[in-house]
């Protein structure tokens, strides 16, 4: 597993200007608006600079554990290359490590500026081990979304991948509480907003940065969304490599 | 199995195999055995379930009855411990890599069984290594395949319409590259719609249609079985008997002095006819060829030539 990630890792970072755009827009937004001061904000115990940058890093964890593996896997798949890595020892679960690692590998960076842009020009004031464990929720937050693309990159053509990943960030986005607080939801749309993973990996960043413990329930949801799409990303791998239709 | 089972065992086998795809019963009943070491064909017409012969023997997918073995073991089972490598045809590259990488990544998750200077020499792409993979044209992005094929020093090895994008001389090289590697105690199963390919490359032909099999051996036993190669001429005084023991002859039929033989070696045959002093009138012979074979012993029987 270790020569593939080191494999899809390397192939990666050849791709600098694809770092940028994955790292970019919320790295500029924070630096645009995080600045802004709300000084009647109230939301369990962190000022509103501060609630803004959690909710950049995930945002930009979110972004690049999604559109990671995906933006490939489609055209890999077209390629034949799955096909061939299939005839190989390789087997799902080294697939997915190494993938995963890929993952992560472009997370790092892109919560970093964010973090970066928020303690220096957006007026972010935190301890420095509360930044660091928001990285910390931030990268490990990230693993299902790292699964979820794997899963719209194996699971729609090519063209349908770009658009698919798109669509699921922004709706991930706005039902997790990055746009708008999700008290200012509709009662169905919060429903589904406790559903979906974004929501509770907002809550834990917002928890750590106030210095209290992780939530269970949050906790508990992202491994349960990690289980059921690691398994699915694994069987679409399985499914996909038959030359027979 | 026991040590001596596995040097005598085939290297793939199916039994009663059965795969549908809803309607479209793709095998049926599929029962076969590949020898172990050497070179074996796959043919058959489209359609005739060589495709989903090689998804089940590769892993890739599962019967609906019946039961596939490679190499004594599972499919699965052989593909993880690194039994197994292939050249397909609808096998891909990756962007964004250069081809050592590449190579390099499949030698180690073979385990490193072979150097990659010794992979890249065997291919034939030493100086494609530093290559970027999109650069690659058809046939370079061939080889490299090949280089993926090999780089586990796998025990079976199969190749899917290996040599479509390579020239000839590129083809050669393929051929000795490969009749290498199955000396070596390889056992190599290809697929080819150049049946010419076939029937020198290949020490052992399968052919299926229709998702069974419809003949297998030899080249020479497969064009026999075909009955393709027909000796035509006019005798005064036709010995039915006699002409049976000519050599090579499989089938005699006689028309007054009308003589039509069917013969797996027709020089043998004309040669000892015309040794044999009698006058000879009209000689035809029909060339023949896996080709022929392939027409003959799959598709409907109406298209089949009256025998």
């Amino acid at each position: 597993m270790l020569a593939y990630a080191r494999f899809e890792i390397v192939r990666t970072l050849r791709s600098v200007r694809y770092l940028v755009l994955v790292a970019g827009l919320p790295v500029v937004l924070e630096l645009l608006f995080g600045s802004r001061t709300h000084a009647d904000f109230h939301d369990g115990g962190v000022t509103f600079a501060v609630f803004y940058a959690t909710a950049m890093v995930a945002w930009a964890a979110m972004g690049a554990a999604i559109n990671a593996s995906g933006f490939r896997l489609a055209a890999e798949r077209a390629a034949g290359w799955l096909r061939q890595l299939r005839i190989t020892p390789l087997s799902d679960s080294a697939w997915l490590g190494g993938k995963l690692a890929q993952a992560l590998f472009l997370v790092i960076p892109a919560a970093t500026l964010v973090v970066l842009a928020a303690v220096t020009i957006g007026g972010a004031h935190l301890a420095a081990g509360r930044w660091l464990g928001l990285l910390v929720v931030a990268l490990v937050g990230a693993i299902p979304f790292a699964f979820l693309g794997l899963v719209i990159g194996q699971g729609v053509d090519a063209e349908a991948a770009q658009a698919a990943q798109i669509v699921c960030v922004l709706v991930l986005l706005f039902l997790g509480g990055v746009f708008v607080p999700l008290s200012e939801l509709p009662a169905a749309l919060r429903t589904v907003a406790w559903i979906l993973p974004s929501s509770h990996l907002m809550e834990i960043e917002r928890e750590v940065a106030a210095g209290q413990a992780p939530g269970l329930v949050h906790v508990g949801a992202l491994a349960g969304w990690t289980g059921a799409l690691g398994l699915a990303a694994a069987r679409l791998r399985r499914r996909g490599a038959a030359e027979t239709v | 199995m026991t040590y001596l089972d596995s040097i005598t065992a085939p290297a793939v086998s199916f039994r009663a195999v059965t795969k549908r795809f809803g309607a479209v019963v793709a095998l049926d009943g599929l029962s076969l055995d590949l020898p172990a070491g050497g070179i074996v064909a796959l043919l058959g017409p489209n359609g005739a379930g060589k495709s989903t012969a090689i998804d089940l023997l590769l892993g890739l997918r599962q019967p609906d009855e019946g039961d596939v073995r490679v190499l004594g073991s599972s499919p699965t089972d052989a593909v993880a411990a690194g039994r197994v490598g292939a050249m397909l045809q609808r096998g891909g590259l990756p962007t964004g890599a250069h081809v050592e990488e590449v190579v390099d990544l499949v030698r180690r998750l073979y385990g490193e069984r072979r150097g990659l200077d010794e992979i890249l020499e065997l291919a034939g792409i030493e100086e494609l290594a530093d290559r970027r993979v999109e650069g690659l044209s058809g046939g370079q992005a061939q080889r490299v395949r090949l280089a993926l094929a090999l780089a586990g020093r796998p025990e079976l090895l199969f190749l899917d319409e290996p040599t479509a994008a390579l020239d000839v001389a590129a083809r050669r090289r393929f051929w000795e590259a490969v009749r290498g590697v199955a000396g070596a105690g390889c056992t190599v199963l290809f697929t080819t719609h150049h049946l010419e390919e076939a029937d020198d490359a290949a020490d052992h032909v399968v052919m299926l249609d229709r998702g069974r099999l419809a003949a297998q051996g030899s080249p020479r036993d497969v064009r026999a079985a075909a009955g393709a190669r027909v000796v035509r001429f006019a005798l005064s005084h036709p010995n039915p008997a006699r002409l049976l023991d000519l050599p090579g002859v499989v089938d005699v039929s006689v028309n007054g002095q009308d003589v039509v033989l069917r013969t797996h070696d027709p020089d043998a045959t004309v040669a000892a006819l015309y040794a044999g002093g009698e006058p000879i009138r009209g000689l035809e012979v029909t060339p023949a060829g896996l080709e022929e074979a392939l027409l003959e012993l799959t598709g409907d029987p109406g298209t089949r030539a009256a025998a």
